[in-house]
């Protein structure tokens, strides 16, 4: 790789390449290769974000109890649904009740998950899907997260589908000479030595709520009740969320992708929306330009196929009896809010009943376990 | 523009063409539009900076840049000592270090003002334009101040047109975090024709793939445990608080030394070279050393600008402990507009005068490589005592105030772990091997690179095949922020 083994008399390319810096190319392509089966392997993240399958692993497949109803969505779901309150509220075995969120988790996420994990989905009684118009929107194609989810499970075509011509160029070269893809840290090799089995002390929690927000948990009474996380005006957020919104191709696919698979096996399919802070609601109905933005997407909503069985819609959080104390920022739910909320989606399924048969699964589960 | 960008690596390749595609005249104007673009990038791209915010920081480096310039043009045909001399170089200083002081101790110092105001039963409060602390501002601000005071003392010839300076103040490889170049060496290099040799082009990635390694496979993968364990929330046994300090030391010395690594290769692939800036410096037996293998284009900045001048005005034995101290309490200052740097610089002042009187004239000079057992039992106990008493300073570089210093410092002893230290452990473990595999040879060599560039070509070939796949594996390419970028 240095000077000294170029030859100083020869002309040309020569001069500039030795032996070294080929051998040193070949270790790399050598040994990028030789780690590619990692790839399919869980990265346990402290973002808890799912590119690296860290959801999937822990809290999936690590509890082989079947699985009667699965949350998938983003930070929205990961920090607004618990998972033990709605099997309390449906009265089902909390182990059959799983959120399969992660922060910046998109429908392309949820669809991988659900290929990879056919055996453990396939009998599902009920897939909850997140949607919101941020992650669904072109604009998030380039955010680093989805670009580490590209390029770590992304398929040609999906690359191919980005939104930006640098992006898909950068991704098809990830496809040809992966070089992101099989990062792991080393806490991640350390679990995969080790195999903790959950309860342990090192076991880890994608799901736990420890980030971004450290003012999740909400002790009444105390300053945490107060809102700390307004950083962003709620004309930003909004603005975030949906001014000149149009669906990003790759999200859209997938989601369709997604309704799909689940109405092949008779799996009955609830879309919520969760609530965003009052004023981010505000922002998007008081100026024209949001609201023509938020009926696209209202459009789009309509316009999927298949049909979801229902469509919950809680973007006002006035439409699940909550208040701005229910939110820790401007688009996440506080500890407190995520209570309130998942005992509406509770609710909100048991009137569903006669389509998706929870009770039937719990009266069932209840037998077997006697 | 971080270094770990895509960005960045795209603007390098361009420029990189470009640059040995043109003529010396081409070179140099290229220079300085990819150093004001490269520096202009971190305020274009901010999200959050509107309007003039986004061109604030690079409006503050021309104006450094033209304040110093025609201060140095202004002052050198004037006789010595002559009063009109002496005030344009005030000025020229003044206006720098105003420029400094507004954008990096202003809140510090009308806060302080205001608690000291409060405290004599006047409460005054203040509104405080919210501008951010553009980066690299102390770094090139102490590049002026050296170019006017050789200028001044009539060691520098200025230079002679506005766009040679102007190419040495914002030269892009070590803008933003140094190394802080002296004029004599890189002012010359910017005005002659510069060459590429396969020799300089190897080892010039060489260093940039060491400083990437160094900065996101071991820096960038420490952070989240680093900001974890320094966390004000939480529960942390003794043990975990020990290891988090440990792992900090690593993560800043893979975080800076990783920048000038890089800033170094990429100078040198454009047919410079800048001055060293780490020597191994955790391989230090006693701290005296350490300051001069740790940042040393900084430390060897406050010998020669502060340390020797204060020594020139106050003469005796007595006095250099004094001045030592004063010198490192303006390093602390330097590197932060709070009251832990204040103290962690005079920490270290304290040190440094402490072992001066330990070791009296003998301070100054190192042992050469241990030749036996005993000499190898005495110098790694000075290294672990040297270690150890940086980490203890770096409690005060990391935590938010004086409170959490010591809370977090008296909670290593309170004992205890848990059993999640057992991760932050391997961590220090497998962190700190790459380190010292990277370090030692260049130590006990007394060289620059791990691999000798005699050494056969399978082996360079295997350890930078090897270097590049640890990259690949562990590096977090997520555009982390240097942490040198604050100070």
């Amino acid at each position: 790789m240095n000077a000294p083994d170029t030859p100083r008399s020869s002309k040309g390319l020569r001069r500039w390449f030795g032996p070294s810096a080929f051998i040193a190319l070949a270790v790399l392509v050598g040994g990028r290769l030789l780690l590619e089966p990692l790839r399919d392997k869980a990265h346990f993240d402290e973002q808890g974000m799912d590119p690296f399958h860290a959801v999937e692993k822990f809290v999936l497949r690590q509890d082989p109890h079947p699985i009667d109803l699965a949350f998938f969505g983003s930070s929205q779901s990961v920090w607004g649904i618990l998972s033990g309150n709605v099997a309390n509220e449906l009265e089902l075995n909390p182990r059959a009740v799983r959120n399969l969120a992660s922060p910046g988790g998109t429908p392309l996420e949820a669809w991988h998950m659900v290929q990879r994990n056919q055996d453990r989905l396939s009998h599902l009684r009920c897939a909850v899907i997140e949607i919101n118009p941020f992650v669904l929107r072109d604009a998030l194609d380039d955010d680093p997260r989805t670009m580490s989810t590209v390029s770590q499970m992304g398929n040609l075509h999906e690359r191919m589908m980005l939104d930006e011509p640098a992006d898909r160029a950068l991704q098809v070269g990830e496809w040809l000479l992966p070089v992101n893809s099989v990062r792991r840290s080393l806490a991640t090799t350390f679990l995969d030595v080790l195999k903790p089995k959950p309860g342990n002390a090192i076991f880890p929690k994608p799901d736990f709520r420890t980030r971004p927000f450290a003012v999740w948990r909400v002790r009444p009474g105390t300053e945490d009740c107060a809102i700390q996380r307004l950083t962003v005006s709620a004309k930003t957020a909004a603005k975030r969320l949906i001014l000149h919104w149009s669906p990003s191709k790759l999200q859209d696919e997938s989601l369709r992708n997604l309704l799909t698979w689940f109405k092949k096996r008779h799996i009955p399919v609830v879309m919520h929306q969760p609530p965003v802070h009052p004023d981010v609601v505000k922002a998007m109905l008081e100026d024209e330009e949001f609201a023509s933005s938020y009926r696209d997407y209202k459009h789009y909503l309509a316009s999927l196929r298949p049909k979801p069985l229902e469509l919950i819609s809680a973007f006002d959080p006035a439409n699940c009896g909550l208040t701005e104390l229910h939110l820790s920022d401007r688009t996440h739910l506080n500890e407190m809010g995520a209570r309130a909320y998942s005992r509406f989606l509770a609710e909100k399924l048991s009137t569903l009943q006669e389509h998706i048969r929870l009770a039937s699964a719990a009266k069932s589960k209840g037998v077997a376990e006697r | 523009m971080l270094f770990n960008s895509t960005a960045f690596i795209a603007f390098f390749l361009l420029v990189f063409a470009a640059y040995w595609s043109l003529p010396f005249r081409g070179q140099n104007w290229l220079l300085l539009g990819a150093s004001y673009l490269f520096y202009g990038w971190w305020g274009f791209t901010m999200p959050g900076l509107q309007g003039f915010d986004r061109v604030l920081p690079l409006v503050l480096l021309l104006l450094s840049t033209g304040v110093t310039y025609y201060c140095a043009r202004w002052l050198w045909p004037l006789p010595e000592g002559s009063r009109k001399r002496n005030v344009i170089f005030w000025l020229g200083i003044a206006i720098n270090l105003g420029l400094l002081g507004y954008f990096k101790y202003r809140v510090f110092v009308v806060d302080n003002l205001a608690a000291v105001l409060s405290q004599a039963g006047w409460n005054v409060s203040w509104t405080i334009a919210g501008f951010l602390l553009p980066a690299g501002i102390s770094f090139y601000t102490f590049q002026s101040l050296s170019y006017l005071i050789d200028v001044q003392g009539g060691s520098q010839k200025p230079a002679e047109k506005l766009q040679d300076f102007a190419r040495f103040h914002a030269f892009f490889p070590q803008l933003v975090a140094g190394p802080i170049e002296r004029t004599r060496n890189l002012l010359p290099q910017l005005m002659e024709p510069r060459t590429l040799t396969p020799e300089r082009l190897w080892t010039g990635l060489q260093l940039i793939i060491i400083g990437y390694v160094k900065k996101v496979a071991i820096a960038d993968a420490i952070a989240p445990l680093t900001a974890q364990a320094f966390s004000t929330h939480g529960h942390h046994s003794g043990l975990g608080l020990l290891l988090g300090v440990y792992l900090f030391a690593l993560q800043i010395y893979g975080d800076f030394s990783g920048y000038t690594d890089i800033a170094r290769g990429v100078a040198r692939l454009l047919g410079f070279e800048l001055m060293l800036n780490f020597r191994q410096p955790y391989f230090s037996r006693n701290i005296t050393e350490f300051w001069e293998r740790w940042h040393i284009s900084l430390s060897t900045w406050l010998r020669d600008y502060i340390f020797v001048p204060l020594c020139r005005q106050f003469r005796g034995r007595n006095w250099v402990y004094f001045n030592l101290l004063l010198t490192m309490l303006v390093s602390g200052i330097w590197h932060g507009a709070s009251w832990n740097f204040a103290l962690w610089g005079l920490l270290l002042g304290a040190m440094l005068v402490i072992h001066k009187l330990w070791s009296g004239p003998k301070a100054g000079k190192h042992p050469p490589r241990p030749r036996n057992a005993r000499e190898w039992v005495a110098q790694l106990t000075g290294m672990f005592l040297t270690f150890h008493g940086v980490c203890l300073t770096l409690i005060l570089v990391k935590t938010q105030n004086l409170p959490h210093a010591w809370s977090y410092f008296s909670g290593i002893f309170t004992g205890g772990a848990l059993p999640t230290d057992a991760m932050a452990a391997l961590y220090v473990v497998f962190y700190g091997a790459i380190v010292v595999a990277l370090d030692f040879p260049c130590w006990w060599h007394d060289r620059e690179l791990p691999i000798a560039n005699e050494a056969p070509a399978w082996r360079r070939g295997l350890t930078y095949g090897a270097l590049l796949l640890l990259l690949t594996f562990l590096g977090e390419m997520e555009a982390e922020s240097f942490v040198y970028f604050q100070f």
